[in-house]
């Protein structure tokens, strides 16, 4: 009785905020920077709806505003480009040689990648615009008929990746040209390699936060033209 | 005795009720109506965005057509970067939780991602390093090159 009466759509849509509510709460209270609210937030939201046996079909149903809210969200990078105007003027090869190079070995590595270790095809393609932010990445498959769930969570792996592997990698080739490393990590770790960066400089954030459109825009227009 | 008509928050003499609720509804009309004004220009691009993705078959999602649109529109000067601010800095700021409810549906998935689960964190892992490399690496260069001309 009790739990059919809890189990609606708002119930629903209170979980994901609540959960997400606790994990920057914990990050806050803990104080390690390393503890994304993701890390919290989703095992919280997984294990009660296996554990209450809620069917995911509710649970979308009850969160379809929070996807909704996905397309504006990459509506509203359009002001972020606007503000960094002056940079992409200012730095103009850089940026775009990287973000050119990036898109295509993104794309291409996993491709290839996915043939080599036999991945079947319908995984591969879903996880080809990885390296892209999560909104935009799953407009790409979705367009393509791919897996929605399956490009959101390699996405975020991808995310933790390269925040993680990023400052080792960029200094053992040495690379120290702020920008340069700002566009490494917005190119290969969008969001959650734009958080790290901004941790090495303004700069290096604001590059990297750049770079986040971009590469949205052209994984965009490479992923299909790969697939045709 | 006059700047104190002009600033009420500097005026030493005690605000009427009425006065302070009425400052405060105020406000609060401005801000709630840049909210809404904020919300239909990013909903329009989206819907513009929609349309043009229609017609050249999907071949880009609406969304990514959206914000060149609206970034193309905040260049030209037809929107103004304030009117859209407050609400877009509000949906980027939060984009982490706008995605949370994606990955419920990896439950139904993780059977089949189980089976190849070793060769989907591999792939992950390779392609951001081989990303981060070549992205840094192309930044450098063309940085090179281009201090090299401002040079000679």
């Amino acid at each position: 009785m009790i739990k059919e009466a809890l189990i609606n759509t708002p119930m629903m849509l209170a979980l994901t905020i609540g959960a997400y509510v606790l994990g920057v709460f914990v990050r806050k209270r803990s104080g390690l920077g390393w503890l994304h609210p993701l890390l919290i937030c989703l095992p919280v939201i997984i294990s009660t709806l296996i554990i209450f046996n809620i069917p995911v079909e509710t649970y979308n149903e009850g969160n379809r505003i929070i996807y909704f809210l996905l397309g504006p969200c990459v509506v509203s990078l359009g002001l972020k480009m606007y503000d960094s105007r002056k940079m992409i003027r200012e730095n103009l090869l850089p940026i775009s040689a990287a973000v050119v190079t990036g898109s295509i070995v993104g794309v291409f590595g996993v491709w290839a990648l996915g043939r080599l270790f036999g991945l079947p095809g319908d995984m591969v393609t879903a996880m080809e615009p990885k390296s892209v932010t999560v909104p935009i990445a799953m407009d790409i498959v979705e367009s393509l008929g791919g897996n929605t769930a399956l490009i959101a969570t390699s996405v975020v792996l991808t995310g933790f990746t390269g925040a993680f592997l990023g400052p080792i990698i960029l200094d053992l080739v040495k690379i120290k040209n702020p920008i340069s490393r700002g566009v490494g990590f917005g190119c290969a770790a969008h969001g959650v390699g734009t958080a790290k960066a901004l941790e090495e400089g303004a700069l290096e954030g604001a590059v990297s936060g750049l770079c986040i459109a971009l590469m949205g825009v052209l994984t965009a227009v490479i992923v299909p033209l790969f697939n045709l | 005795m006059a700047a104190h008509a002009e600033r009420p928050d500097l005026d030493p003499r005690p605000l009427h009720l009425v006065q302070i609720l009425t400052h405060v509804r105020k406000k609060l009309y401005i801000c709630s109506v840049k909210i809404i004004k904020g919300i239909g220009i990013l909903v329009l691009f989206l819907a513009i965005g929609e349309a043009v993705s229609y017609f050249i078959g999907h071949f880009l999602p609406g969304s990514v057509i959206g914000m060149l649109l609206i970034f193309a529109a905040l260049m030209m000067k037809v929107v103004k970067p304030e009117d859209i601010r407050t609400v877009a800095d509000f949906l980027t700021g939060n984009m982490t939780i706008l995605f949370v409810p994606a990955f419920a549906g990896i439950i139904d998935q993780w059977g089949f991602i189980r089976l190849h689960f070793w060769g989907w964190i591999a792939i992950i892992v390779i392609t951001t390093a081989l990303v981060m490399l070549s992205s840094g690496a192309a930044a450098e260069l063309a940085a090179s090159i281009k201090n090299r001309k401002t040079k000679e």
